[in-house]
């Protein structure tokens, strides 16, 4: 504080000694002018005390100017360090939009070091993605209805920022309406947000999808599956009372032909989501479902379940059916797997179920590409959505096993 | 309907066929006497056992696909060139195939068998192979004629 002070003195003294020189000579020509005007003959030693008071005066008011030039440049200073070491990023812009002026952290923002940025729309993506669409009535620059606005700032190599943008207006010294955005990086909060948006669009997928599946498999089963029963039973009445030998072979061709494009109904009303899991809950459907499937690819599959007779809520039963589904297939698809083994235990006490599938294939090395890829991330959100944990373990050569608990609410 | 691994007609036709096409998977399927599901009966280069308990839905799978269509089929890039599901073609995983050619069998007219050659890497089979597996498939009709009709179907 104190050599600061005395710098600030220094200051002062240099200042004054510079405009000594000056005060003095104009002191000198104010007095002899003032003399001269008034034609007063003086001694030139009477002239002293006249001149060191006009002197006096002179110092007063440069010492007076020099405190008032001080005050505003150390306010403009202040103002200056307050814009350039500021973590939000500013840019100034002119009524074109133009920027005039950006500090470190804009000139980081865009990644800029020796190019030049031109116009803010050049950086500016309203519709990250798309290509830009702008109107320039509804630009957030031209009005500051919706201060704070988030949007993406694209950077010199084209990288999308998620960012939030505050506006301010300055009129410019040529009396026009100039902007200062005000931008602030979002990406980790933003992040966070994407997560929680992505998973709610999740379950709403796997909700619509299980609807759906649903209406499907009832209008097949219910609706086409009965009129081809209707279609079968008439054969049989037209079979009977028909007297035509050739007519009653064709007849029980177009019989066997019905029957199997009922079995292919109730096949596929089956495979969309199987009325036994609304019926008959999630064990008898497993069961019926890991039945099928040890057939189709001739694998092993064992089944226990522990715990009582009681069901279990449908969105529960409906993610773990899935989940069994999906790892089931994981395990036919890359596995090569001759025997799986499928286990669901009920804790009553800590209201928790858990669903345990363990193949005893060659197993897998888990990557995150290959974990996003074969419907490991639709497990996991699965469980997820229902509070669950999800976990995988794979080794080589030993096989692969998927644990998934979820509480019973 | 005794078991055709126990038949050594049906064997050495297949061995044979093996041999001759350079294939690494012979398998032969039938449909079921009762229903109309189809299940492999006869195996040769397999790797494991699965091909027993397989049984595919009439229509689906590649024996079941060749059975309700009677006409032969190839896949060269499994899974890369097949229309349908993965999961669709339970003997290509079962014994990690990625080439077949397959031909149908017909007993009385109407095609109740699979006769199916396979490799474990990109192949196409070439008409001269393919001529091969039809004449064998007309081998194994004749063999297995009596057998099907005498089991009563």
């Amino acid at each position: 504080m104190y050599s600061r002070s005395r710098v600030h003195n220094r200051n002062l003294y240099l200042f004054l000694l510079k405009n000594g020189l000056i005060s003095i000579s104009v002191s000198l020509i104010i007095v002899q002018t003032l003399i001269s005007l008034l034609q007063i003959h003086i001694h030139y030693l009477e002239k002293i005390p006249l001149f060191f008071f006009v002197l006096i005066i002179i110092t007063i008011f440069f010492m007076i100017i020099f405190i008032q030039e001080r005050k505003i440049r150390s306010k403009q200073e202040q103002l200056l360090a307050v814009i350039e070491n500021s973590t939000q990023s500013l840019f100034i812009l002119d009524k074109d939009k133009n920027i005039i002026s950006l500090n470190d952290s804009g000139r980081e923002l865009l990644d800029l070091q020796n190019h030049k940025v031109v116009n803010f729309c050049e950086v500016c993506s309203t519709y990250p993605g798309a290509d830009k669409i702008c109107d320039v009535s509804n630009c957030f620059l031209m009005n500051d209805k919706e201060n704070p606005v988030e949007l993406y700032i694209k950077n010199h190599h084209k990288e999308l920022i998620p960012v939030q943008a505050t506006i301010s207006f300055y009129t410019t010294p040529d009396k026009q309406k100039g902007t200062v955005v005000g931008i602030q990086k979002v990406s980790e909060k933003r992040k966070e947000e994407h997560k929680e948006i992505e998973k709610m669009i999740t379950h709403s997928i796997f909700q619509a999808q299980e609807k759906e599946r649903k209406l499907i498999s009832r209008e097949l089963h219910d609706g086409i599956g009965q009129s081809l029963f209707g279609m079968l039973l008439h054969t049989d009445f037209i079979k009977s009372i028909s007297e035509d030998k050739m007519g009653i072979t064709q007849l029980e061709k177009l019989q066997q032909m019905i029957s199997q494009t009922i079995e292919d109904i109730r096949y596929l009303s089956a495979a969309l989501r199987p009325s036994t899991l609304d019926n008959h809950g999630l064990i008898a459907t497993l069961k019926n479902h890991i039945r099928d499937f040890g057939q189709r690819f001739g694998i092993q599959i064992n089944f226990t379940y522990k715990g009582s007779n009681e069901r279990l809520p449908s969105a529960i039963e409906t993610a773990l059916y899935r989940i069994a589904q999906e790892a089931l297939i994981n395990a036919a698809k890359y596995s090569s797997a001759e025997r799986i083994d499928v286990s669901i235990s009920v804790d009553k006490d800590q209201n928790k179920v858990s669903l345990t599938i363990t193949d005893f294939g060659k197993g897998v090395e888990l990557t995150s590409t290959n974990r996003r890829g074969v419907g490991i991330y639709s497990m996991e959100e699965r469980a997820s959505i229902l509070g669950g944990d999800f976990f995988i373990n794979s080794k080589i050569g030993k096989g692969t096993q998927i644990q998934v608990n979820i509480p019973i609410v | 309907m005794t078991e055709l691994r126990d038949m050594p007609a049906v064997m050495e036709v297949c061995d044979q066929l093996l041999k001759d096409v350079g294939c690494d998977f012979v398998a032969l399927a039938l449909q079921n006497e009762v229903g109309p599901d189809v299940r492999w009966h006869f195996a040769s280069g397999n790797e494991n056992d699965k091909y027993k308990r397989i049984t595919v839905r009439f229509g689906k799978g590649i024996a079941g696909k060749i059975i309700s269509s009677g006409s032969p089929m190839m896949i060269s890039d499994f899974p890369n060139d097949i229309y349908g599901k993965v999961t669709d073609h339970p003997i290509m995983l079962a014994e990690k195939l990625v080439s077949c050619y397959a031909v149908p069998l017909f007993f009385n007219g109407s095609p109740k068998g699979v006769l199916l050659v396979g490799k474990r890497r990109t192949y196409t089979f070439i008409d001269n192979e393919q001529e091969m597996v039809k004449e064998s498939a007309e081998t194994l009709e004749q063999i297995l004629k009596g057998h099907i009709l005498g089991g009563g179907a």
